[in-house]
């Protein structure tokens, strides 16, 4: 084996090193560049040492970066670029799993002063890190949260608003609506019969119901209608900035296509209707309970009163 | 606390004197690149324990509704145990134009933009006065990447003391401020009980040198 003095050593590890590394002058010109930087832009050492750095990469961010630089030339300190902010200096590919968001290798760049022995700044090195790994379980990390997040709000049956989210939403767009003096509606509905629909088709039937009424729902609310799974099969709606007659609409519509729809299970149609009750924020009501309870009331008349209609609260 | 790691008043006052060549030393190394003039306030300079560095940010930012905060490690990079601790930056109610402007960042920042500027600014008034110590202590020193521990928003409470890794330090308030921009901020510097002695040589030479 050949006896490589340290420094050789140490410059053929640097050389082959997993890690970008290179240099350059007071001038901006390119004095060191290993092989992983030669590798990934395509450009040898013979190429660049002694060319100005900006000329030979002009993808590079000139006027920022050459602040940077000057930093560590004035105050002979580190300089550091994130890959968490800046997602790449240098435009290189990267080698794992091609990812829309992900197009060039992520980097982590680490700039050092190069002292004389008068500790006078002669040069600045840079240590580029692929950062991609990183990058990429970060993104994964987020959408997880993402998905996590949804799901806590999401009733899993429906897809709809599970009642705590949908209830957190009803008292802060209540809030807004009072601070704005606005109109604001409430609607809850319950279908009728429901047991006996478990009863008579099975529970997997009354799953399916559900999930039919809770598509016709969506599909006759506007966009800034809000509504969620109250109970087991029960649910709510509000309107922000609806009148009362607006809202009647509103449940007369969902009403009638429950009613008319064929709701479909194992080659049978299962008839379904609903009874509605609908409230409206007026001057005296000032929390969302009260509201909920208005509409209940009028939604307990409905079902007195035969079912398959709606009842607004105060009206009767 | 340990007394045998404070300071005695001769050896406070000393490090006083030298805290204060650094720190001239740093705002002129500043004004060169910055291109304009820095004030440096005195630093003042204590003990506390990790459980009280909360408290003590919380009075420095008072009533501030937008409150940034930075943290930056530095260690000795001597072959003989030296200067090893870390840099907090405060930012409370800054508008951070005019230092976009003077490190030739866009004038209009997105929040990632934003995110690499404050980095940037507390990377440099972290480097500029440790380095300034470093060299009147005549050691050599290295540091880890700047994190965000808050950005704008309002506090409730800033960091907790599990977060940190010593139980006391020294700790150097210094109010950076630069002139004609409205922009203030403060650098808590804690220095824990092994720098603590290695200070406290270098100023027990240094007073026998004179």
């Amino acid at each position: 084996m050949n006896q490589h003095s340290d420094h050789e050593l140490i410059s053929t590890i640097v050389e082959h090193l997993n890690v970008g590394i290179f240099a350059i002058d007071e001038n901006m010109q390119v004095i060191a560049w290993n092989n992983f930087m030669a590798a990934h832009s395509g450009q040898l050492p013979q190429d660049v040492i002694g060319q100005d750095l900006f000329s030979c990469f002009p993808e590079l961010p000139e006027k920022w970066l050459r602040k940077k630089i000057q930093s560590v030339f004035v105050l002979k300190s580190f300089a550091f670029i994130s890959w968490e902010q800046r997602a790449h200096l240098f435009r290189f590919k990267h080698n794992r799993q091609l990812t829309r968001e992900l197009e060039y290798m992520a980097q982590d760049v680490t700039l050092m002063p190069i002292q004389n022995n008068t500790g006078k700044v002669v040069g600045v090195s840079f240590c580029l890190q692929d950062a991609t790994d990183t990058c990429i379980y970060q993104n994964q990390l987020e959408m997880t949260k993402e998905r996590l997040e949804r799901a806590s709000q999401t009733d899993g049956l429906t897809g709809l608003n599970n009642r705590r989210h949908w209830e957190q939403r009803l008292r802060e767009e209540f809030g807004r609506a009072i601070r704005t003096k606005s109109a604001f509606t409430l609607i809850l509905l319950d279908l009728d019969n429901f047991k006996e629909i478990n009863d008579k088709y099975g529970h997997l039937a009354g799953d399916e119901v559900l999930r039919f009424v809770a598509t016709i729902i969506k599909n006759c609310l506007r966009e800034y209608d809000v509504c969620g799974r109250y109970g087991g099969e029960e649910f709510g709606i509000f309107l922000p900035n609806s009148s009362l007659s607006a809202a009647t609409i509103v449940a007369e519509r969902i009403r009638i296509a429950i009613q008319n729809q064929p709701c479909q299970y194992n080659l049978k149609i299962i008839p379904v209707t609903a009874s509605f009750g609908l409230a409206s924020a007026t001057g005296r009501i000032v929390d969302h309970e009260k509201l909920i309870s208005h509409a209940d009331i009028a939604l307990y008349r409905s079902k007195e009163q035969g079912r398959n209609k709606y009842t607004i609260f105060g009206q009767w | 606390m340990n007394i045998a790691t404070q300071l005695n008043d001769e050896q406070q006052d000393c490090l006083k004197e030298v805290i204060n060549v650094a720190m001239g030393q740093a705002g002129s190394n500043l004004a060169t690149l910055l291109n304009v003039f820095i004030q440096l306030s005195v630093p003042k300079i204590s003990m506390i324990s990790a459980s009280e560095l909360s408290e003590n940010m919380i009075s420095l930012i008072g009533t501030a509704e937008q409150v940034t905060i930075t943290r930056q490690g530095f260690y000795s990079d001597s072959d003989t145990q030296g200067l090893t601790g870390e840099v907090f930056v405060l930012f409370t109610d800054n508008s951070f134009t005019a230092t976009a402007e003077l490190l030739n960042y866009e004038s209009v920042l997105d929040s990632k933009s934003l995110e690499e500027l404050v980095l940037d600014v507390s990377n440099l008034l972290t480097c500029a006065c440790m380095g300034g110590i470093a060299e009147q202590l005549d050691t050599q020193i290295a540091y880890t990447p700047p994190s965000i521990v808050t950005l704008n928003s309002r506090i409730t409470s800033v960091v907790e003391p599990e977060q940190i890794r010593w139980e006391e330090a020294m700790i150097m308030e210094v109010t950076y401020t630069l002139e004609d921009r409205e922009f203030q901020c403060n650098l808590l510097f804690m220095l824990p009980s092994d720098t603590i002695n290695f200070v406290k040589e270098f100023l027990n030479n240094f007073m026998d040198s004179l």
